[in-house]
């Protein structure tokens, strides 16, 4: 039957997919949007024209050609991407020409299916809410093409399939995050966040800006003093004399699992990480880390890493020694004690420190009172740097970030001959006192020093001489007011909405807690709790299964008997047959055919058809007691009544 | 009475060949107070079936051949002046009889469409500001073409609804047409039209179909199909008209068929033809699609 939609229900199609289209604006180049954009609003000057042949020829022709357009893209885009632009490419032609509820059915699939892409882009609560959000209101404008229009009746079909589904979502709700993933999205798509894995001037500055989320974490006892808090994430032990990048044996897995030579329990710290998604494998411990969970594996220079790129919240439980982190392979302090012909100027300095002092603790001191008592600068906006890096930034600017310091420091100290590399990471993070649990992002990253002495890795951190206030206190500490508003958490200090976004990072937080690490010895403190509260549960229980029983009690009294007596007689003793009725057919109808598949009991039936319809259309109740007794004669009888397959 | 009522039911059978149904479905809808529309193509005896009803009926008839210039006073009558008493006389026009024939009532215009709403369902007519009566019992018997052939409007929703019944003839099977043509020698078919109600036995008879018994069962069961019509959007909804209506015609059903209970079958019986011309409108009469629909769906627990 050809039923038109109407404009209300056009209008919200619109709605969707330009929320679609904004929400997936990664996954589209600019042009594209546009173009998009443009072609819906094509729909508007076509609703007067009445030639439907031509439009869909025309349309055709226009989504041919955006096609073609995009398989010339396809190379910058991707094929992952490429598959939605077309999915896209096809929701917004439909929609463009659709017209009867016929028409909507593909359009809503393709909707539904782009809504829940568009999980793969977003994880954080807010965006999942207005997803949901978006979810919901295509689930209803699906079900309004179909639905009554008595308000009463959709609200209760409204309300039953609520109640039906939410068993199911709030069990995937728990249950997926759970599960590995069944498939991946190649890598090369998804944008890897944080330290990347190589260091220039500069790079720090740039994530320090952003307010993302790198991840939490959870101490078994009390937190750390801040200046533990060195969170290990990359070691940067190859320079080229402007940047620094990882080395190959970090690509190498770690066969064994290496157990501390010396148990140091009083520098034990415990605690959980709940590592949010950055497509890499690289993620954070705090100093040595001593026992893993299974989740995550060793790898090269006592890092952590996860078994695969984090794609999706990652939760995992350590054991760190807060001491300094010892030699990982015979070769590593050849590894990094090679310099590079560039920055002569350093060469000289540090040659000349190297003379001046005996040991190399005295060096790193020289260091330090090097930058104390030379003009240098913290800011986050060094000036750009040549060729010879180092010698620019130690004899000309004098202004740097963390990882222009720690890049000097490095340099400078194997020019002197003390094996030395730069470690990315994170230091600090913002501690939630109520919740419990220390928060890291993004501008929390940081690059410091490790030089080999006393038979191990000591962290020097040449930051903490310039700015002590960036160890003790956090970056905002140290930035001037300009600097701060450099940064994506400005908007924070508006405080109705940083108190609105911070409860949802809560919420988030409990979540990945309860959920994402609900491991055993939770499941043993749950069950421990119940058991203590067993009492009230145990009233609970029982007085909700007595509401229960009163409420079906009630329920019962109120409402007459369904069916008529009559009907009722007819129900009990003709049994089974009786299914095979169609829920349209009148009993007699029924009848009629039974007679036809049970010639031998003719009359039986048609007598009980007889004073069947007396008994209930004539309201007889002298009938009703004759039929009545003669379905009691013939109970045996009428059970053996067939009924074809 | 009952038995002259069958006789008359019989005489139509020998009128209209091999339509045992269609013929009962009718006779129901004048039992029930009812008009009737027939619509089938033309040449398949909608006219015949028209006349021998209002012959058997006992009253007095009129035919109105409809067609687009037909206005509507040429339907209601007109105030003519009189030069002798010099004053208006109003001339009553084909309406002011017991049954009003109106052939291919789709071929009006609109307009002279709706002048026969008032008389169809107050049974009286207002012109020149003064309201006249009509004669009881009052029916109209409307023929019409299908929707697709030229030269007809759509009857208004309005108007449709106002008809108890909608039926179809349809082709007559092989031997009725056989017997038809062998027949055709011997004059018009009305001839074989035998028996005839007297006004008195027709009015009797209506009071009857009224005092058939009817339980709360079947009422629910009725009003379930009713109520399935409203909770959907593929067709328009029963009106309450459209349940009322539904009733008298189960009603007249159950006396035609020798009860004095109104059965479930006898919703289902009447249901097609009561409920698919407002189910949708623009269906032709052949179809009972809808109303099956909502048949097949409704649970009937009786």
């Amino acid at each position: 039957m050809l039923v038109l939609l109407s404009r209300q229900a056009i209008l919200s199609f619109y709605a969707i997919l330009v929320a679609v289209i904004v929400l997936l604006h990664q996954a589209l180049p600019l042009w594209y949007s546009a173009i998009l954009l443009l072609l819906l609003l094509y729909r508007w000057p076509l609703q007067q024209s009445k030639a439907s042949v031509n439009k869909l020829k025309r349309i055709n022709i226009i989504a041919a050609l955006i096609l073609l357009l995009l398989l010339i893209s396809i190379r910058q885009s991707g094929v992952f991407h490429f598959m939605l632009q077309i999915l896209l490419l096809s929701a917004a032609s439909r929609l463009v020409l659709i017209r009867q509820r016929h028409d909507s059915h593909q359009l809503l699939w393709v909707l539904y299916f782009l809504l829940a892409c568009c999980f793969i882009f977003y994880q954080s609560i807010l965006i999942s809410l207005v997803i949901l959000a978006l979810l919901l209101f295509t689930l209803n404008c699906h079900y309004q093409l179909y639905a009554s229009k008595q308000y009463r009746l959709q609200l209760q079909q409204l309300v039953k399939a609520i109640l039906l589904t939410v068993p199911i979502w709030i069990s995937l709700f728990l249950l997926f995050p759970r599960l590995e993933p069944l498939w991946r999205i190649p890598t090369a798509e998804a944008a890897i966040t944080g330290l990347a894995d190589s260091l220039d001037p500069g790079s720090i500055e740039n994530l320090v800006q952003s307010d993302k989320l790198a991840f939490r974490a959870i101490f078994s006892d009390s937190l750390p003093p801040r200046q533990q808090l060195y969170w290990r994430a990359k070691v940067y032990e190859d320079f080229d004399g402007r940047s620094w990048t990882v080395n190959q044996r970090f690509d190498r897995r770690q066969a064994v699992n290496r157990q501390p030579d010396s148990n140091n329990s009083e520098q034990a710290v415990s605690y959980q990480i709940i590592a949010e998604v950055s497509n890499q494998r690289s993620l954070f411990a705090l100093g040595v880390p001593v026992q893993y969970a299974n989740t995550v594996r060793p790898a090269a220079a006592y890092l952590v890493e996860a078994r695969r790129p984090v794609s999706q919240r990652l939760s995992y439980q350590l054991v760190s020694e807060l001491q300094a982190v010892p030699e990982d392979v015979a070769m590593e302090q050849r590894l990094n004690i090679r310099t590079v012909n560039a920055n002569p100027e350093t060469r000289v300095l540090a040659s000349q420190l190297a003379a001046n002092s005996s040991s190399t603790a005295e060096l790193i001191e020289q260091i330090s009172a090097l930058f104390r008592q030379q003009p240098f600068y913290y800011s986050l906006n060094p000036p750009r740097l040549g060729e010879n890096s180092i010698d620019a930034f130690l004899f000309d600017s004098r202004t740097g970030f963390c990882s222009h310091y720690a890049s000097a420091t490095a340099v400078l100290l194997r020019e002197a001959g003390v094996p030395a590399r730069v470690v990315g990471g994170y230091q600090g993070g913002v501690w939630h006192e109520e919740q419990q649990y220390l928060e890291v992002r993004q501008r929390e990253a940081h690059a410091w020093v490790e030089y080999f002495d006393n038979g191990g890795w000591q962290r020097f951190d040449p930051t903490a001489v310039i700015a002590p206030e960036r160890v003790l206190a956090g970056l905002d500490a140290v930035l001037s007011a300009e600097e701060q508003d450099q940064l994506q958490a400005n908007w924070r200090r508006f405080s109705a909405f940083n108190y609105l976004n911070q409860q949802l990072l809560h919420l988030d937080y409990y979540w990945s807690v309860w959920v994402l690490g609900f491991d055993d010895s939770q499941q043993h403190n749950l069950w421990q709790q119940l058991k203590a509260a067993s009492k009230w549960l145990a009233l609970l229980g029982t007085g909700l299964l007595l509401a229960l029983v009163m409420w079906w009690l009630l329920r019962l009294q109120r409402q007459p008997a369904k069916f008529a007596a009559p009907v009722v007689l007819v129900q009990r003793y003709f049994g089974k047959v009786l299914n095979n009725k169609p829920v349209g057919q009148h009993l007699s109808q029924f009848i009629n055919q039974l007679k036809i598949h049970n010639p031998a009991h003719c009359s039986l039936l048609d007598t009980v058809d007889m004073l069947y319809q007396r008994a209930l259309f004539a309201d007889e109740q002298q009938a009703l007691l004759q039929l009545e007794n003669y379905l009691k004669q013939h109970a045996k009888t009428l059970t053996t009544l067939n009924w074809p397959d | 009475m009952l038995a002259q009522l069958h006789q008359v039911e019989q005489s139509l059978n020998q009128v209209i060949l091999g339509k045992q149904q269609q013929i009962r479905l009718a006779l129901c809808c004048l039992l029930a107070e009812g008009h009737l529309l027939l619509e089938d193509l033309p040449g398949l005896g909608k006219t015949t079936l028209a006349h021998a009803l209002a012959n058997s009926l006992g009253l007095s008839y009129r035919r109105v051949q409809f067609t687009s210039d037909l206005l509507p006073a040429d339907l209601t009558g007109i105030s003519i002046y009189d030069a002798r008493s010099q004053q208006f006389h109003f001339q009553a026009g084909p309406v002011f009889s017991q049954v009003l024939l109106a052939d291919e009532i789709n071929r009006a215009s609109p307009k002279t469409q709706s002048a026969l709403l008032e008389a169809m369902e107050e049974r009286q007519v207002s012109t020149d500001g003064e309201t006249r009566p009509l004669p009881s019992p009052f029916f109209v018997i409307a023929t019409q073409n299908p929707l697709f052939h030229a030269g007809t409007s759509a009857l208004p929703e309005s108007q449709l609804d106002r008809f108890l019944m909608r039926l179809s003839l349809g082709f007559p099977a092989r031997a009725a047409e056989h017997q038809l043509l062998v027949d055709d020698s011997k004059g018009s078919r009305l001839q074989f039209l035998t028996q005839q109600l007297d006004s008195d036995t027709l009015k009797h008879l209506q009071q009857q179909v009224s005092s058939v018994k009817v339980t709360d069962a079947v009422i629910d069961y009725l009003l379930s199909l009713v109520d399935a019509s409203r909770n959907r959007n593929d067709m328009l909804p029963l009106s309450p008209r459209a349940s009322k209506a539904l009733l008298r015609a189960s009603k007249a059903h159950a006396l035609l068929a020798g009860r004095d209970f109104t059965s479930a079958d006898d919703v289902q019986k009447v249901f097609p033809s009561v409920a698919e011309h407002r189910l949708d409108p623009r269906s032709s009469a052949a179809s009972h699609s809808l109303s099956q629909i909502l048949l097949e769906q409704t649970v009937c627990p009786l």
